[in-house]
């Protein structure tokens, strides 16, 4: 008998404790955490904004008029600015992609799916950027919109990498499924990259080497350091804010499914 | 000549993110308004619901106090009238 | 171990006895790839210059259409009779199953591709019936399965299942396609200080394969 009647209450307790989250049921920082984001949120999201706005701003002109002009390449050296640093947040987009995976066939956790999906998305965009600045620079420098170098071969492989993971997660829709689905390509993928790059390289290699070597001393001058990383700060803020509102777009568009499916239940 | 590569590549980037940023924030206001418009339909449901739920139980009441007398009072659905007849 | 040796053989002699009994997709699969080796002479120049060039990738691309069509058919053969449902009810370790999935269907792409080789050596007068074409397609055909059995269960639990498997294995199995085509043009032309592309094949194939068999308990999960 007591079981019985102990049995729902649990269920009741539970139910309220996931419609209106930490609060009472779970006590210490999380809580604390989670009442800050609240209050604080929108307005840390106002103040990102307004940051990554000024950072872009700023790095037009540190990129077209801060930075001295290189003397082989002429002025079109400057595309080099935007190119290389979204470049860098593509590959930083693909390892999340395969991290929160990863993460996802772990906990099962809807949060790293739409973790996985947002940065999928902002990792195309940044990837179309990269091969279109890319090629715009080519064009002017090499003479071609396109050769079959290793770097650009590799780049353009993880833009179809990026572009067949949107396509068949529509495909999949938004399932307990689609999601493992998409985790395991998502991984497999990521594991697959650095083959790829070997290949390609073996292949041909035409790209301007590494321009700022790990533990070595930059062959740029200091204007033109200081201008890439002025401009890798901004496009970094840039690739978090547009993650934020990509994500909370993901979850929206989650919440839409669950109420759907509320409705059709019913 | 270079100096067309590098403004078309800034062009190229500063439209393209605008129209991304734009694309995102459209796709949001029709998630958003989805949302509104399924939170509505529940609620309107909900409500006709228990306006069904009460009514139920009024002419439970009603049935359950004239017709006392009666050997086998009707069965009506729902917990509430079944908690009434208990009574 | 010795118990998942023997699950193993048993499910790959199962599919294989399957697929003897549906003769029709081996015959289409090798047909299919000797049309596609005709298309290609006519789509290339093939002179005596070019032939060198233009042969190992055309081999490649009949091959590894013709897997897909192989990979294919393990799709719609799940959806149909779904034999994988009831090999999931049986205590058999998803590993073993993925394992035994990739042989059989090495075993399966091997034998049309054993009766491609020649007919194409014969086609566009190359000498590559060597040893080592025996190695490069034996390691290549593994790297396509690794990928392709892996993917076509992904694909089998969903709509246009067929038209999303060459989406989904394509762009993956690029360093595949790179390392075999060069790798058979060095037989026909062979190139001083040539990368290790067999290697490069090699290493693929243990990657993919590690990672595939760890990721399909996954995939086939309910």
């Amino acid at each position: 008998m007591k079981t019985v009647t102990r049995a729902p209450s649990g269920a009741l307790e539970r139910d309220t404790a996931r419609a209106r989250p930490a609060e009472q049921t779970r006590p210490g920082w999380r809580t604390g955490l989670a009442g800050a984001m609240k209050r604080y949120g929108p307005y840390a999201e106002a103040a990102l904004g307004a940051v990554t706005a000024i950072g872009m701003l700023l790095t037009i002109w540190a990129a077209l008029v801060y930075a001295p002009t290189d003397l082989i390449e002429g002025p079109v050296q400057r595309i080099f600015y935007i190119h290389v640093p979204m470049a860098w947040l593509a590959y930083l987009a693909f390892f999340l992609v395969a991290a929160a995976s990863v993460m996802y066939l772990i906990t099962r956790d809807d949060r790293w799916d739409w973790f996985a999906r947002a940065n999928a998305e902002i990792g195309a965009v940044f990837t179309t950027f990269v091969l279109i600045t890319g090629s715009l620079w080519g064009k002017s420098f090499w003479g071609a919109w396109w050769v079959w170098d290793a770097r650009l071969t590799t780049t353009l492989i993880l833009w179809f990498i990026y572009v067949v993971y949107l396509v068949v997660r529509s495909f999949w829709g938004r399932t307990a499924q689609g999601a493992r689905n998409a985790a395991v390509y998502g991984i497999l993928a990521f594991f697959v990259v650095p083959i790829n790059y070997e290949a390609v390289t073996w292949w041909r290699t035409l790209h301007p080497s590494e321009v700022l070597p790990l533990g070595g001393t930059p062959q740029l001058p200091p204007a033109m350091v200081i201008a890439l990383l002025l401009s890798l700060g901004a496009f970094t803020l840039l690739f978090a804010f547009l993650l934020l509102q990509v994500y909370r777009l993901e979850r929206a568009q989650a919440t839409v499914e669950r109420l759907r499916a509320q409705l059709e239940e019913e | 000549m270079g100096n067309m590569f590098l403004i078309a590549s800034y062009a190229v980037l500063w439209v393209g993110l605008l129209v991304y940023i734009g694309w995102v924030a459209l796709r949001m206001r029709g998630v958003q308004g989805e949302v509104e418009t399924m939170r509505d339909l529940i609620a309107e449901r909900e409500r006709q619901a228990e306006a069904r739920a009460t009514k139920l139980a009024q002419s439970a009441k009603l049935t359950a106090q004239t017709a006392s007398a009666a050997k086998t009072p009707k069965r009506q659905p729902g917990a509430p009238v079944a908690k009434a007849q208990r009574r | 171990m010795r118990l998942a040796w023997g699950q193993l053989w048993a499910i790959v002699g199962k599919d294989l006895r399957l697929e003897l009994r549906t003769r029709q997709v081996w015959m289409s699969m090798g047909v299919f790839a000797l049309l596609a080796l005709l298309i290609f002479s006519f789509a290339f120049d093939l002179r005596v210059e070019n032939k060198a060039a233009v042969g190992p990738g055309a081999l490649w691309v009949a091959f590894i259409f013709a897997s897909m069509l192989g990979l294919g058919r393990n799709i719609a053969a799940e959806q149909e009779r779904g034999p994988m449902d009831r090999l999931l009810l049986c205590p058999v370790d998803r590993t073993v199953i993925y394992l035994a999935k990739v042989i059989g269907n090495v075993i399966f792409i091997g034998v049309v591709e054993a009766v491609a080789l020649p007919v194409f050596a014969a086609l566009y007068d190359l000498p590559i019936i060597t040893g080592l074409i025996v190695l490069i397609t034996l390691l290549g055909t593994i790297g396509i399965a690794a990928v392709g059995v892996i993917f076509s269960a992904l694909a089998a639990n969903t709509r246009a299942r067929e038209f999303l498997l060459p989406l989904l294995v394509f762009p993956i199995i690029i360093p595949v396609v790179l390392g075999s085509v060069r790798a058979t043009e060095a037989l026909v032309n062979p190139i001083h200080g040539d990368p290790p592309w067999l290697g490069l094949i090699i290493a693929f194939d243990i990657i993919c394969l590690s990672v595939s068999a760890i990721l399909f308990q996954f995939v086939v999960e309910e």
